[in-house]
């Protein structure tokens, strides 16, 4: 199977990453320019379901070899419909004009068990909202890490009691890992 | 076959001791910084210690690597699944630092998976210049791929390929042969398994096998390599066949070794039973359980010799 898609299916696949983008902003096809701005690197290729940007006068020689499997800035990995942000996408991300909310290390710790993060106080808990209706970005209360995303579901606006619903965390790396591992067939590799 | 092993490493100066290895880490500094994680980590009553090799006059640190003791699987905690830092041997580290990328360099790792070495070479790199990963094992491209984005490695090429077929248009300023060999029985005292099991899985002719395929790949590793190049070998294994025999073929093809200055390790044996390797094969260093405390490791630091070099000059 030829892994590099640089056709029509090329496009698609490009529109699913911004599709992935427009869960948290207004103008995702911008953010994507702010995005190859930010990182450096213009080129966009899939690779066995893995997406990159990379640098194509530096590396054009091995995106051509049909063995190429990894190339450059990692985005994310499409398994299974879902679409799985690297965690150097989202350590980028965070750094943009997005809604984040700022939580505790406790709460980290169950978020990234895939939990989803009940009854957090205030005290704790800082929301910074940019745009309605959009995902938010879960960050440290440092804001250094970002470890995934969420529906953040309001209980009583006033009393700022809310929950935030697990739609991603960074611990899904690890479990998609072990999953992929026990389904490798071994045999016909 | 314990006893067949306990022979071959009495005639080098080795014996067989079944020591406690302490768990080591690496900061990823394309991340984070030291004081960070370090922070972190105590705070979920994580035991940190600095690494220093060496005995007290040659102490060295091995820059941003710790030994930590944990009562939980560190894999799980947030900062490991940020990328803030890798599990990784100690004596493991070591080959990257002896090849020393600089930013702009096109660097080869001809034996990727599962990264801790390539990520460790980015990192020195500061995710500039290009590291070119090949893997030969389909089933081993995934750990590569996943360690590669939680570390947050942007230099990286990885193809899917046996190094021996790999025909690039240029040639790289330096290579790591991180070969694929016997292994060493105390890789087992890390995994929590008998050493015994170790030694009842390997045999005479499997350790030949290794050795034939080390010299192709050493072979292979001098025609992609620049002259003056560097390549790094390293094993971890303790058997002569698999390194010092290894590298005093290297020196027969045109390449010169030079000396490493770390101040733990032994210098490469010049002679096993019946062989007598190059004289110069003792600048290479071979890493023993019983004396270093770590996994047994051997190093070579090899330089293409450009063509109206001699030997020696």
């Amino acid at each position: 199977m030829r892994r590099i898609i640089m056709n029509n299916n090329h496009n698609l696949m490009r529109n699913l990453f911004i599709k992935f983008l427009g869960l948290f902003f207004n103008s995702p096809s911008k953010v994507f320019d702010e995005l190859i701005e930010k990182v450096g690197l213009k080129d966009f290729v899939v690779l066995d379901d893995w997406f990159f940007l990379y640098d194509k006068e530096k590396t054009n020689d091995y995106i051509q070899n049909k063995n190429v499997v990894f190339a450059g800035f990692c985005l994310g990995l499409k398994y299974n419909n879902k679409f799985f942000p690297s965690v150097d996408l989202l350590s980028v991300l965070k750094d943009f004009k997005v809604n984040k909310v700022f939580v505790d290390s406790d709460s980290i710790l169950r978020f990234v068990y895939g939990k989803d993060i009940h009854g957090i106080v205030d005290e704790n808990c800082i929301i910074k909202e940019v745009f309605k209706n959009k995902l938010f970005l879960v960050v440290d209360s440092e804001g250094k890490e970002c470890v995934g995303f969420g529906r953040l579901v309001r209980k009583r606006r006033e009393e700022n009691n809310f929950l935030i619903r697990n739609f991603f965390d960074v611990g899904e790396w690890l479990r998609l890992e072990s999953k992929i591992h026990k389904n490798f067939d071994y045999k016909n590799s | 076959m314990r006893s067949f092993f306990e022979k071959r490493y009495l005639e080098i100066g080795g014996k067989i001791v079944n020591v406690k290895l302490k768990p080591s880490l690496r900061i990823n500094t394309l991340r984070t910084n030291d004081d960070f994680v370090v922070e972190r980590l105590r705070a979920r009553d994580v035991f940190l210690e600095e690494v220093f090799i060496g005995d007290s006059r040659t102490k060295q640190k091995i820059p941003h690597a710790f030994y930590y003791k944990s009562n939980f699987s560190l894999s799980s905690t947030p900062e490991f699944l940020l990328g803030l830092f890798h599990l990784q041997e100690v004596v493991s580290m070591i080959p990257p630092l002896v090849l020393e990328p600089k930013p702009d360099d096109l660097v080869l790792d001809m034996a990727a998976s599962p990264g801790s070495k390539t990520s460790q070479l980015s990192a020195l790199m500061n995710n500039s210049g290009v590291i070119v990963a090949l893997e030969k094992n389909k089933s081993r491209v995934d750990a590569l791929r996943f360690n590669l984005q939680r570390l947050g490695c942007r230099n990286v090429i990885v193809l899917n390929i046996d190094a021996l077929d790999f025909n690039p248009p240029v040639l790289f300023d330096k290579i790591l042969l991180d070969a694929p060999c016997s292994g060493n029985y105390a890789q087992n005292i890390l995994q929590g398994k008998d050493i015994n099991e170790w030694f009842n899985n390997r045999t005479l002719s499997g350790i030949l096998r290794n050795s034939s395929l080390q010299k192709t790949l050493i072979k292979k590793a001098f025609s992609l390599l620049k002259e003056g190049g560097v390549l790094v070998y390293s094993t971890c294994s303790l058997e002569p066949e698999e390194n010092e025999a290894v590298v005093d073929y290297a020196l027969s093809i045109g390449f010169d070794i030079e000396p490493l200055k770390f101040g733990f390790g032994s210098p490469g044996i010049t002679r096993f039973f019946d062989y007598e390797f190059n004289p110069k094969v003792k600048h290479a260093l071979r890493f023993w359980p019983f004396k270093d405390y770590t996994q047994g490791f051997f190093i070579a630091k090899l330089v293409k010799r450009k063509r109206n070099d001699k030997e020696g000059d």
